[in-house]
């Protein structure tokens, strides 16, 4: 019995690695890449604004997990020339975020800021400028944003270049 | 009233118009060299077909032998000129280098200008001989600077004559004839001296390093597969080595595709292979903003391995030189064609590791045969399976153990850091790919300083009853499973079984913390898969991530007490609750319909009421 259930779960394993068709509810790249763009069109501007900086180009593309047949649609930019103390820069960013409509979580020791809205999250890391380099002593903002949970999809549905969100937004 | 000599800012230092970048340039040459070679090589070899007779065939001889000639010299004036652009982008490196220190020097000294002109303003008559002082001791600064950035620019321009006097040495055919026969370098002999080191990667790497600059470079560009992966030669060279080989596949490939060629389905899947090692060699570069500072290498590359599936490694960061390494082995479903994927899983975690300021290296280590969907290799298990069907045995897990361990040897073998201070060295191994460094552990022993099974179906082997079993150092075997990842629930011995669940308190591996992924149905597998493989990812698995670059800096990660529950009985449970679901959902529907079907029937009759009423008025 015990190995009739192993070889049954594996044998969904294996069903699910090279299953082409996408399972009864799971949103399409397109309704996948939609939510992300709606989020996008909300949180760029908001931290544009709330930094007092430009905001910066994110190319979002599809990238499939490891050989899984799973994509996740995602993308990062980097708003430079922040002013102010990384204390009060993560201040910033919370209140912009959730001004723009989004649900604040825990951040993790890899991220300043993490929220949510639907299936989209955005993380923030502030880097401290201080220490001169490129950007001359102010900080940076390091901006992901991108779907949570992967889509299944065929390599052809997810296969176009890379897309600029500040595009896709309208801006 | 008293004069103070304030020296003038000193001026910005340019920016520098090469970038280590330009090494693509050098594997450009060294490819065309390779080629030059191979067509030298077998124009010499072969001659005119052995049927032709007569005057023709003589002719055809002659011309040959005239074109190896030419093709050799060709071959030699690339090889030179590979030389020195490898050279010169050392120097560009080390002169980055010197610009910056100049750069931050400039800054400081200037900076200090201007503290003085300020203490100058709000001075008073006693400060004055001290203000003197400080500005004579500025003008010093000033002036070594100055000195130095010019003698920057020298060597600049010296690098850069150097490098156009190579080029200048061989630009006419005699010229590359001159230099083919001042080439000594016995090609032959030096392939059979690395073949004759076979397995022995402390001696390979002696080997190697006691060769003339001229003779490895002679040897990558006249047998690229094998200098790129050989075990035990250093990682640069492998690297410059793979490159060659992979850009002579694609230009080869692409070359026909151009010229409106159909490609073989071997081709093809060459060409598939070849691109996706370039695929995930730009992964840094693809980011935004683009990574141009992260040193990659391709360390394996063998497209056409086990049966056309592939192998290949690249790593981010130089594992030669890093304080910490981590060599990532993937499970089923990966082989090269994906290699991309596996990569960014790397690179996020090197750009994890490296935030403490030291400096590290991750290798997406994809050099064994793991179950996959290869069509043209469907039936390597033994008689009568798929090559996924393999994933139920361990045999290609034990095999790939052998390879990983030699592996890592080599990468011990090509570490440049002092013996006694050797890169701190992790194996994570994921799905199968845990299965296959449990192996590797146990059967072979495995040179590194941790050990990390995520997702795992199994430790390995009957004979491994718990983490002493895998000879690593105490306390260094780690393991984490997601609670909804299915896989982790398969661990157990036996016929079926690919050994122990290392998450199983008893085992005896530090059980590190993952987040457990949400729970999915038979009918949304997809979220099963979702959350085997969301160890590396930030977004859903950020406990996983950071304990694991926890792992690879050689820190200790957040713990748990590992499961109390049996992996297999995980299964059951989900096997149990998803039958009660599925019932529950059909009875939930089959009502729905029912009362779906006695609504329309009701309102049909009712309808047909309403019309014999209208008929009788």
């Amino acid at each position: 019995m015990t190995r009739l259930l192993l070889l049954a779960v594996l044998g969904a394993t294996l069903l699910a690695c090279s299953t082409d068709v996408r399972e009864g509810g799971d949103p399409s790249p397109d309704e996948t890449s939609a939510e992300v763009v709606d989020v996008g069109r909300d949180v760029l501007p908001a931290l544009s604004s709330a930094l007092g900086v430009p905001a910066p180009d994110v190319p979002m593309r599809f990238t499939e997990r490891s050989g899984f047949g799973l994509y996740d649609y995602r993308g990062t930019g980097r708003f430079t020339g922040v002013a102010g103390k990384p204390g009060q820069i993560r201040a910033t960013l919370e209140q912009a975020v959730e001004d723009a409509g989004l649900t604040l979580g825990e951040a993790t020791d890899l991220e300043d800021v993490r929220a949510t809205r639907g299936n989209v999250m955005v993380r923030l890391t502030v880097r401290d400028g201080a220490a001169g380099g490129a950007t001359g002593g102010a900080a940076e903002v390091e901006l992901s944003i991108g779907s949570i949970q992967p889509i299944s999809a065929d390599e052809d549905e997810v296969d176009a270049g890379p897309s600029s969100l500040t595009e896709l937004i309208g801006q | 009233m008293t004069t103070i000599t304030v020296p003038a800012h000193v001026a910005a230092v340019q920016e520098l118009t090469a970038s280590p970048a330009a090494s693509s340039v050098t594997t450009a040459f060294r490819s065309a060299a390779t080629t030059m070679s191979d067509v030298s090589e077998w124009m010499t070899a072969h001659g005119a077909p052995a049927d032709w007779t007569g005057d023709a065939a003589e002719a055809a001889d002659h011309a040959m032998t005239r074109v190896a000639r030419d093709t050799g010299a060709a071959r030699a004036a690339f090889a030179r000129v590979a030389v020195a652009c490898d050279t010169y982008v050392d120097q560009v490196v080390a002169l980055t280098t010197r610009r910056d220190a100049l750069v931050g020097r400039r800054t400081g000294v200037n900076h200090d200008i201007d503290a003085l002109v300020t203490a100058i303003g709000q001075s008073t008559a006693d400060e004055v001989a001290a203000l003197e002082t400080r500005a004579r001791e500025l003008q010093g600064r000033v002036d070594r600077l100055v000195d130095d950035i010019a003698a920057f620019w020298g060597d600049v321009t010296a690098a850069e004559d150097t490098l156009v006097a190579a080029f200048e040495a061989v630009d006419t055919t005699g010229e590359g004839r001159d230099e083919a026969d001042r080439d000594t370098t016995d090609i032959a002999a030096l392939r059979n001296d690395l073949t004759r080191l076979g397995g022995d990667p402390e001696a390979i790497n002696d080997w190697w390093n006691a060769l003339t600059q001229a003779e490895r470079e002679a040897l990558k560009i006249s047998d690229p597969d094998l200098v790129g992966n050989t075990n035990g030669i250093p990682t640069g060279d492998r690297d410059d080595a793979n490159r060659t080989s992979m850009e002579r596949d694609l230009d080869d490939l692409q070359a026909k595709v151009d010229a409106g060629e159909e490609l073989t389905k071997a081709e093809q899947r060459l060409l598939d292979r070849a691109q996706a090692a370039q695929d995930a060699i730009d992964v840094p570069t693809t980011a935004d903003p683009p990574d141009t500072t992260t040193d990659v290498n391709l360390i394996v590359y063998q497209p056409g391995a086990f049966g056309g599936d592939g192998a290949v490694a690249v790593g981010y960061g130089d594992p030669d030189t890093a304080d910490n390494t981590a060599v990532i082995v993937p499970g089923i479903t990966n082989d090269g064609t994906n290699i991309a994927g596996q990569g960014r899983d790397a690179y996020m975690l090197q750009q994890q590791a490296i935030r403490n300021g030291e400096s590290a290296a991750t290798i997406a280590w994809m050099g064994y045969d793991a179950p996959s969907w290869n069509p043209e290799n469907a039936l390597d298990w033994p008689g009568d399976g798929l090559d996924m069907g393999s994933v139920v045995t361990e045999d290609k897990a034990e095999a790939g153990g052998k390879l990983l361990a030699d592996f890592v040897d080599g990468l011990r073998a090509s570490d440049q850091r002092p013996e006694e201070a050797d890169s701190n060295l992790t194996v994570i191994g994921h799905s199968y790919g845990s299965t296959t460094a449990a192996h590797a552990a146990h059967d072979v022993g495995l040179d590194a300083d941790a050990l990390a099974l995520i997702g795992s179906p199994g430790a390995g082997g009957d004979d491994v009853n718990s983490a002493a079993d895998l000879h690593m150092p105490e306390g260094k075997v780690y393991a984490a499973a997601a609670d909804n990842d299915f896989v982790s629930w398969l661990g157990r011995d036996g016929d079926v079984g690919m050994g122990q669940d290392p998450t199983q308190a008893d085992f005896g591996a530090k059980v590190f913390t993952s987040a457990a992924g949400p729970e999915f149905h038979a009918d949304n597998l997809g979220q099963g898969v979702a959350n085997h493989t969301s160890y590396f990812d930030p977004v859903t698995n950020p406990e996983s991530l950071s304990n694991l670059t926890d792992i690879v800096r050689g820190d200790e990660p957040d713990l748990t007490g590992g499961r109390t529950q049996d992996a297999n009985d995980m299964a059951f449970d989900w096997a149990r609750d998803e039958v009660a679901y599925q019932v529950e959902k059909e009875v939930d529907t089959t009502v729905q319909e029912v009362q779906d079907a006695y609504e329309d029937g009701k309102d049909w009759v009712g309808d047909r009421v309403d019309d014999f009423a209208d008929l009788w008025p």
